[in-house]
């Protein structure tokens, strides 16, 4: 389980308290939606819970964030990113290849894959995500949305056990948004800890908890 | 002001796009522009700002060829809001993005500061007019953009995705903040997958369907 504990966070000494003692747990098989207003926090929170801050931003975090007991700032972020897959709001921050296929199979390499082993899911992704037809395109001559599904499926072909996606569908269009849910609704089955954070409540149905992150509290949505 | 593109085609590198497209935008209007991911609705947008130039046919603002008017004189007329509006933030502050086009034009105008804060208040913007722009959220980070556009009185507005990182509240407030842009005279073109926001918004909409043809819906 990926947890949060009376986490208490600001990003510098002197600064304001973004959040006060905050509890928020991701479970295996469960689907938990943050929803909240801009600026809330709702991206700084994920940050913490995938370890960005405080292991590449830096802030002061009290309180206690663990994977299955462990505390995130005792494991290197290369061991982190092995657990938990991240799909940030932006996303040509997370677009390094040349073609959509070589930015499916990076992921694939970095985890020493045999090549019939990477061939297979990544025509499983592509197929899944429907990127067939632009497998061969340099992912930035995309559109805003095909590089938001480009990263999620880069990232769900990682086959990480926790998936943290921050606004990372907010330009797909609601065709590909109903295959996104199709596959959260799989990713869930087969036993993955998924927090979305979604503005649209395109994945309120999918959920099965959710929470409003304001003035620096979680409150439970029922 | 009146938008003319005459028998544009246009194709990345192995990736055509339009194909002889026409489009007529009187620029008092408010336009809805859906379609699905890829079909071209960002690439429409950057065609009309001369920001990519079509391989055929020709874009015109009042029967001027986009290609022979300079890019900064398309954006004082034409406000554009990128979709990744990220890429929009030169200064760090909030009060330094706001006066940044006009230390371009090298304009002091008295009560520009004021102006600015007023403008601020108007679109309901949270953060000090000293913070940081790093720190800003998505949300706050889109405002702030639109602010810096607003503040030049373009008499058009293209806005790429523009409710994409809002919460409903924050969109209801964007909404009203066009609305009355909208009664000010100011025409958009509005690339977004929320109907419910263009329904509300627009007078007009299109919809590009695959083969990049568009339709008025």
């Amino acid at each position: 389980m990926l947890t949060a504990q009376s986490l208490t966070f600001r990003f510098a000494e002197h600064g304001s308290l973004l959040f006060e003692n905050l509890n928020l747990s991701i479970s295996p098989g469960r689907i938990t939606l943050l929803q909240g207003e801009s600026g809330s926090g709702k991206s700084t929170l994920c940050r913490i819970l995938c370890a960005v801050i405080p292991h590449v931003i830096q802030g002061i975090i009290q309180g206690n964030v663990s994977l299955d007991g462990t505390p995130l700032q005792d494991m290197p972020l290369v061991l982190i990113s092995q657990w938990i897959g991240v799909a940030f709001q932006n996303p040509d921050t997370q677009l390094f290849m040349p073609t959509v296929e070589h930015e499916i199979v990076f992921g694939l390499e970095n985890q020493a894959l045999s090549k019939p082993e990477m061939t297979e899911i990544l025509n499983l992704t592509l197929r899944d995500y429907g990127l067939e037809g632009i497998r061969h395109t340099d992912p930035r001559q995309c559109s805003g949305g095909e590089k938001q599904l480009i990263v999620f499926a880069s990232v769900a072909a990682m086959n990480r056990p926790y998936l943290i996606l921050d606004e990372a569908f907010s330009q797909v269009d609601p065709a590909n948004c109903a295959r996104i849910r199709e596959q959260l609704g799989f990713y869930k089955q087969q036993g993955k800890g998924i927090l979305v954070v979604d503005h649209r409540h395109v994945f309120d149905q999918l959920a099965d908890e959710a929470y409003c992150l304001e003035a620096g509290r979680l409150r439970r949505i029922d | 002001m009146q938008i003319k593109l005459d028998a544009v085609s246009f194709a990345y590198p192995g990736r055509p796009v339009f194909e002889d497209l026409n489009l007529s935008i009187d620029c008092r209007q408010v336009i809805g522009l859906t379609g699905s991911n890829g079909c071209g609705k960002t690439t429409l947008g950057k065609l009309i700002m001369g920001f990519l130039p079509p391989s055929r046919g020709s874009i015109c603002l009042d029967q001027v060829p986009v290609r022979s008017i300079p890019l900064w004189e398309i954006g004082r007329r034409i406000g554009y809001l990128f979709q990744n509006f990220t890429c929009q933030l030169f200064s760090s502050t909030v009060l330094a993005e706001l006066l940044f086009p006009f230390e371009l034009m090298n304009r002091q105008l008295p009560g520009m500061e004021e102006k600015c804060l007023a403008l601020l208040q108007s679109l309901n913007f949270k953060p000090n007019a000293n913070a940081s722009t790093f720190t800003l959220s998505m949300g706050e980070k889109q405002r702030l953009v639109l602010a810096s556009l607003l503040i030049s009185q373009p008499s058009f507005l293209i806005l790429d995705e523009p409710t994409a990182s809002l919460d409903s509240r924050s969109t209801q407030s964007l909404l009203e903040i066009l609305e009355n842009q909208k009664a000010a005279g100011v025409g958009m073109l509005v690339i977004s997958h929320d109907r419910v926001f263009l329904d509300a918004l627009c007078d007009r909409f299109l919809t590009i369907e695959t083969g990049g043809i568009l339709r008025a819906t």
